[in-house]
């Protein structure tokens, strides 16, 4: 009986890797980038970093810290801040966490939706949340935090934007932009693109910049480009070959110069380009880059690298010109980059 | 210097053991062909530890009983196999000599495999296991069905019930003569599975029951042997099975409806001839695997089905005081599924031949060569050697091989649309593994003692992983160089007299498996432990048998594991302890009921094998069975 003691004994002491790391809440008085983790799909391992731009700090994993350990979900796919408030959409955990922005502590949440994704805000009384799976587009007020009623779009929609009291969607599943009149929500027009449309930005002309992926097909990557008050299409840039992707679009601060993320690394191209661009303006090398914001106060870029997607990741801080400033590592696979008020 | 403590400790812990005693039922099995006798360092889990109620299912008993760790997501849901720091397509599963594994996704649910359609288990670590084929890097699990020439007729039924709503109820017909049996299993199985589990999703963490996670399994087999002649054996095997489980969600996800419905017709003939110097053995299955998955929130309906003609044919003869065994394999694997475009392929060949020979009286070797041609492809040339030298008045033996193994890409890895990737690598491993064995029977104490110490080291080159890409998908890449090193303990005593049995065994194992690829600079994965897989593993079980009342008790213990490739992030270690009891009573007419109760996880340890996927807490069981014979 001794030695099975010995053994256990033995046992515990090869074990004892402590997982009672008590995290203290944290303070975002001066901090104002928020980085979204979306861990992996279905591990449950989804976070939100803040970065202290002043001190040049990282604080992880400040959701659970500020809300008593309580994680956040499955995959935080994008946020939005409304007033003092932050509405971060947990996409695999079907809800809408909404945040106090001035100390991250939870308010309430919008639960029992789907698989939201994103958020575009029309009013104080309405925004809307697209789905992956829902076939439907949620209407929330964002002041009583509730849904007001759906609207059908039989499909998979992604990101939206507004312009002009007219809500442009990409309809994932049908490779079309939808555009939906704000006050109605009626459907005004359905316009054909190229393989998944997916990524949409208002420029300083109030039009629109589309990029589809291409799809799973081996279709090309193409960017479409707007014109909000008629809703005609100005122009199509289509990638040169089936490697050349756009993915993900924001513009700098004066909305003239729109960036995406494509085969080599970030892209710079001006509102009035008649091709898309050769070279990227920050080459990724051996980098991962997954995600990228661009701060509208001083424009400084800020891209994520989810590394092997299974450890903590880490966001590159550079400054307009392309040139890196530092680096600082966040959570597991930082996506979108948000800079709070 | 952790690693050389723990060693050291253990042969301490041995040499203490070895002057006490006790003993278990995880055997070293004596191959003994024509003069040559290897002891090969495999288990063999036996039909007594099969039939002990207390193991739920392959994945429960392998887990409590070797050194494979079961990576579980949650009671009945799927549980994958992780051996010596591999993945779980490095391990491969066979029924009497040909491979269960998927020829999609390459691995295999442990689940899905009721003890009950078994008789004996046996698991063969490392370079031990390409005797049966390429690809168990990690090493294979082996079961099968063995009759026994007897006339008899014997009628089995039993009724198991337990916690969480777990009925289950096995039915056996056993009859034949010397000539022929035959073997037929029922079995049915249903649970609710719904455990209360602390909510640490939830501020407060309340206590809530786990939903979704029912399950309804059917299944039936049957086995005929017939002894055509006195050196000739035919055996036929069916197995159907039909699995519908309820996948509970994660706890940080909304209540969904997720259900997955698992098909299979498995069926083997299998043909052996004696002759006075030599063996031959044929054997020809076809396996067919049909998935059904549903997702109500996805609005997802999904079905996949893996069709697989799988041959073998093994001749072992004697030539001038050498052993020989040849074997020629021939796979032929089709699968269909909703990401695959239209039905994919494979045919597969595989040669081996081994030589064994004793040099001395001490000193024994043994050569093998195995090759791999998938048709229309690739090849790869498996070497491997063996050396064995035994001190007899030690009783003790001493091991050592070095081989090369291949894992080639599943069929999901090289077409699953859109991400297969084709141009991806075999995955290549490179084993050294030594060890001694120590037997010892002590007969006036009527005990014997067994223990055996491993020491391995694997270099898997190419290692495959799938990972996100930047535009929507996973795919599959040769991603990493993973190097795996670690040491085996097994001890095993027994003592027996006419009234009282006592058997004890433990067992321990350390695994360091390790990525040795850096992306770049801010890579942290570089020499850290892969995610899911435990440094330390062990388990001590203790059977007590007096008269027609038997006793017994398994602890296991897994260490922590990373749940992120930096080792940043990990889920603690947790230990578990069963119990159980059981009385057999000998009726008139040699008829005979049994009764068995006992409990399990009776520490009520919360834990998660899989984070954010609660594990059940303590719960129960009773058993009656009846046992008519003729």
């Amino acid at each position: 009986m001794k030695q099975l003691l010995y053994l256990f004994l033995m046992l515990s002491i090869f074990s004892c890797r402590t997982d009672d790391e008590q995290e203290e809440s944290v303070l975002v008085t001066d901090a104002r980038v928020l980085i979204l983790n979306e861990g992996n799909y279905n591990f449950g391992n989804s976070s939100l970093s803040l970065y202290h731009q002043n001190e040049n700090r990282v604080d992880n994993k400040v959701f659970q810290s500020n809300n008593n350990g309580r994680p956040i979900g499955d995959v935080v796919q994008s946020a939005i801040q409304f007033g003092n408030e932050l509405f971060v959409v947990v996409n695999n955990s079907s809800k809408i966490e909404i945040v106090d922005a001035s100390n991250l502590t939870s308010i309430t949440a919008i639960q029992q939706l789907n698989s939201p994704r994103y958020i575009a805000v029309a009013s104080a009384k309405k925004a809307y949340v697209s789905d992956l799976y829902e076939d439907k587009l949620y209407v929330i007020n964002p002041s009583s935090h509730s849904v007001v009623k759906t609207i059908e779009t039989k499909g998979w929609i992604e990101e939206m934007s507004i312009s002009n009291d007219k809500l442009y969607l990409t309809h994932v599943d049908s490779n079309q932009i939808w555009i939906l009149d704000v006050t109605t929500d009626s459907v005004l027009k359905k316009i054909n693109t190229h393989e998944q449309p997916q990524f949409i930005e208002i420029d300083k002309h109030s039009n629109a910049w589309i990029s589809c992926g291409g799809g799973l097909n081996g279709g090309k990557s193409a960017l479409y480009h707007l014109q909000t008050s008629n809703d005609s299409i100005l122009s199509v840039f289509e990638g040169a070959t089936v490697a050349d992707k756009i993915g993900e679009l924001e513009f700098n601060s004066t909305k003239d110069e729109l960036h995406f993320l494509g085969k080599d690394g970030l892209y710079e191209m001006n509102v009035n380009a008649i091709s898309l661009p050769n070279l990227p303006k920050i080459g990724k090398g051996n980098r991962l880059f997954y995600g990228f914001s661009i701060n509208p106060s001083n424009n400084q870029i800020y891209i994520s690298d989810a590394i092997d997607y299974q450890q903590r990741g880490v966001v590159y801080r550079f400054n307009y010109t392309g040139k890196q400033l530092d680096a600082f590592k966040v959570g597991i696979i930082p996506g979108d980059i948000i800079f709070l008020d | 210097m952790r690693i050389l403590g723990t060693i050291f400790l253990f042969v301490m812990a041995t040499n203490l053991w070895g002057q006490n005693t006790l003993a278990d039922t995880v055997k070293i099995k004596s191959v003994l062909v024509n003069g040559y006798s290897t002891i090969t360092n495999q288990e063999v889990l036996d039909s007594a530890i099969l039939s002990n109620p207390q193991h739920l299912n392959l994945a429960d008993l392998l887990s409590k009983k070797s050194h494979l760790f079961i990576k579980s997501y949650g009671i009945g849901s799927l549980a994958t196999i992780s051996l010596r720091g591999s993945g779980s397509a490095h391990t491969q599963l066979n029924w009497n000599g040909i491979l269960l594994n998927s020829s999609m996704n390459g691995s295999s649910d442990l689940a899905l495999f009721p003890l009950f359609f078994m008789d004996e288990v046996t698991v063969n670590y490392g370079l031990n296991s390409s005797i049966d084929g390429t690809g168990g890097i990690g090493g294979a699990v082996n079961i099968s069905t063995l009759p026994e020439f007897k006339r008899h007729l014997e009628l089995y039924a039993s009724l198991q019930v337990g916690s969480f709503g777990q009925q289950q109820i096995n039915a056996k017909v056993k009859l034949g003569d010397e000539k022929f049996q035959s073997i037929t299993k029922i079995i049915h199985n249903q649970a609710d599975n719904n455990f209360e589990y602390k909510d640490l999703t939830t501020e407060g963490f309340p206590s809530k029951k786990v939903k979704n996670a029912s399950l309804l399994q059917k299944g039936i087999m049957q086995n005929f042997f017939f002894k055509l002649r006195k050196n000739q054996l035919l055996e036929a095997n069916l197995w159907l099975f039909d699995s519908e489980r309820n996948l509970p969600p994660l706890l940080t996800l909304r209540d969904n409806t997720e259900l997955q419905e698992d098909i299979a017709l498995k069926s083997l003939i299998k043909y052996s001839k004696y002759f006075d110097n030599s063996t031959l053995k044929l054997t020809a299955a076809f396996i067919d695997d049909q998935l059904n998955y549903e997702n109500e929130r996805a609005g997802i309906a999904s079905s996949s089905q893996t069709k697989s003609f799988r041959t073998r044919a093994d001749y072992q003869f004697a030539f001038r005081k050498i052993d020989f065994h040849s074997q020629v394999k021939y796979d032929n694997n089709r699968a269909s599924a909703d990401g695959l475009t239209g039905e994919v392929k494979q045919d597969r060949v595989e040669l081996f031949v081994q030589a064994k020979r004793c040099l001395t009286n001490q000193f024994k070797t043994s050569l093998s060569m195995r090759s791999l041609h998938v048709l229309q492809n690739e090849s790869y040339v498996l070497p491997q050697i063996r050396m064995d030298y035994q001190m007899k008045k030690m009783n003790l033996q001493l091991f050592a091989l070095v081989g090369k193994n291949v894992k080639y890409p599943s069929l999901n890895d090289l077409y699953y649309n859109p991400s297969g990737n084709l141009n991806l690598k075999a995955e290549v491993s490179e084993s050294l593994e030594f060890g001694s064995i120590y037997q010892k029977d002590i007969l006036n104490n009527n005990l014997k003692l067994t223990s055996s110490a491993t020491l391995f080291y694997n270099n898997i080159e190419n290692y495959i992983q799938w990972e996100p890409t930047a535009f929507g998908f996973w795919s599959p890449t040769n991603l990493k160089n993973v190097e795996t090193f670690g040491t085996e303990f097994f001890i095993e005593v027994k003592q027996s007299t006419r009234k009282v049995k006592k058997q004890l065994n433990a067992t321990y194992s350390y695994t360091s498996s390790k990525n040795y690829e850096k992306q770049h600079e801010f890579d942290e994965s570089r020499g850290k432990q892969l995610i899911y897989i435990p440094e330390h593993k062990g388990n001590v079980s203790l059977d007590l048998e007096v008269e027609n009342i038997s006793f017994s008790a398994n602890y296991q213990f897994i260490g922590s594991r990373f749940i992120s490739s930096d080792n940043e992030e990990f889920l603690p270690s947790y230990s578990l302890l069963d119990l159980s009891i059981h009385k057999g009573v000998l009726l008139k007419n040699k008829n005979s009921i049994e009764f068995s109760t006992g409990v399990k996880n009776i520490f009520n340890t919360e834990y998660q094998a899989i984070e954010w996927r609660p594990m059940p807490n303590r719960n129960y069981f009773i058993k009656v069975g009846y046992l008519f014979r003729k």
